[in-house]
């Protein structure tokens, strides 16, 4: 299945390399619950984008009270090719508290959280 | 005697401001309507821009598309402001017995709407159609102001009898397209389609240059990518990319590539975390320590 000698996701994997103007970003993960995988799809997905233009991401999940590390995607958000974000929102599908919801992803996100544009929310 | 005091007309923008601010009360619409005749048109096209039709308790479908035609035979100007039409009949709920009237119905109602610019088809057997609903289906996909159409379980027995449809005013295209085994045709209905879509097939066609795609079909997306001209994709902005079940991803990821710097917004929907193993973490660390 994998096709790349360097041991690199598969041909199937989205790649958006080659999209430089891309200026929203959406994930919607919101069918399939958290994931231990998720943070690290959405890291190799964000690593490989270098679109100057971006502006907003949007990750969408469904929430069951998992917790989950997230900080390597903060940390890649917080690199100087995302710059220009002006919003990373999170929604949330759940029937749980949202306090507590935002209060994790508040701890999780705290590059994007000091910036101020990060926005969490209930669907 | 008195002269009648002079009042100056309202400023045309100043109703339309008001009104488009009241667009999605059809109670106060209704009541614009009759205020005075300068607040009529812009009221009924609010009021009427959006149809839908969809099974909904006892009534059927049938019953609806009945009443629709008959408000519309009576007042005829109002189809002008119906924009958008949404028509399902749903997942098996309009029983075989009704068909043969819908068939009578529809294409007097469909051949009414005229300025269709976005258009919603849901579960629709196209290819069982009497050939005048398939015509009059025809002519709303041929429309020059119809420029957006979505299609979810669009019951056709292959994939050109969908394909040949679409029309180069499209810009934006939602697709669903099951192909699934429990849909059974009549051999007779696919040779009258077939000689049907010989007759658009020969006709010069522009390309479709869409702006807008979300695909959950797979057989969709392989024809896409192959050699057609009929669908311009380089033209596409917006992308709703659907990664299940599992071989869209990999029909995805080459529709991204190949859209390179004209692609502006993406959506991934439901991508195949399950899948991500040991290949996927080997490359992690691979490039952590490159």
């Amino acid at each position: 299945m994998n096709d790349h000698p360097d041991g690199s996701p598969t041909k199937d994997t989205i790649d958006v390399e080659c999209n430089p103007n891309i200026r929203r970003l959406a994930v919607n993960a919101g069918q399939i619950g958290i994931l231990p995988q998720l943070a690290s799809y959405l890291k190799y997905l964000l690593s490989r984008l270098s679109a100057p233009n971006i502006r907003q991401i949007t990750i969408m999940v469904l929430w069951y009270g998992e917790e989950m590390n997230w900080n390597e995607v903060d940390q890649v958000l917080d690199g100087v090719k995302f710059r220009g974000l002006r919003e990373v929102a999170i929604v949330v599908i759940t029937y749980l508290d949202m306090d507590i919801i935002r209060q994790h992803f508040t701890d999780q996100f705290p590059s994007v959280y000091g910036k101020g544009i990060l926005d969490i929310r209930k669907l | 005697m008195r002269l009648r005091s002079y009042r100056p007309p309202f400023p045309r923008e100043l109703i339309e401001y008001t009104i488009d601010y009241l667009h999605d009360s059809p109670s106060a619409l209704r009541a614009c309507t009759r205020v005075c005749r300068d607040w009529v048109a812009p009221s009924r096209f609010h009021l009427f821009y959006h149809r839908k039709i969809t099974p909904a308790g006892r009534s059927t479908v049938l019953l609806q598309i009945r009443r629709l035609l008959e408000f519309l035979q009576g007042s005829p100007h109002i189809a002008f402001y119906i924009r958008e039409f949404y028509f399902s009949v749903g997942y098996g709920y309009v029983p075989d017995s009704d068909w043969p009237q819908l068939d009578a119905t529809l294409p007097h109602l469909l051949g009414m709407l005229t300025q269709l610019r976005r258009l919603a088809l849901i579960g629709i057997p196209f290819t069982s159609l009497v050939p005048d609903t398939r015509a009059a289906f025809r002519a709303l996909f041929a429309l020059p102001c119809l420029v957006d159409v979505d299609v979810g379980i669009l019951k056709v027995a292959k994939l050109e009898h969908f394909i040949t449809l679409l029309c180069s005013p499209l810009k934006r295209l939602s697709v669903s397209l099951p192909f699934d085994q429990r849909f059974t045709f009549n051999p007779e209905e696919i040779c009258a389609i077939d000689e049907e879509i010989k007759a658009v097939e020969f006709q010069e066609r522009s390309p479709c240059h869409l702006e807008y795609l979300r695909s959950h079909s797979s057989v969709f997306m392989h024809w896409l990518l192959g050699a057609q001209n009929m669908i311009d994709i380089s033209t596409i902005r917006t992308l709703h990319a659907h990664c299940d079940p599992k071989h869209m991803e990999g029909l995805m990821a080459r529709l991204i590539r190949r859209l390179g710097p004209s692609l502006e917004d993406l959506t991934i929907e439901e991508p195949r975390l399950k899948d991500w193993g040991a290949p996927f973490l080997i490359y992690l660390v691979i490039i952590k320590f490159d």
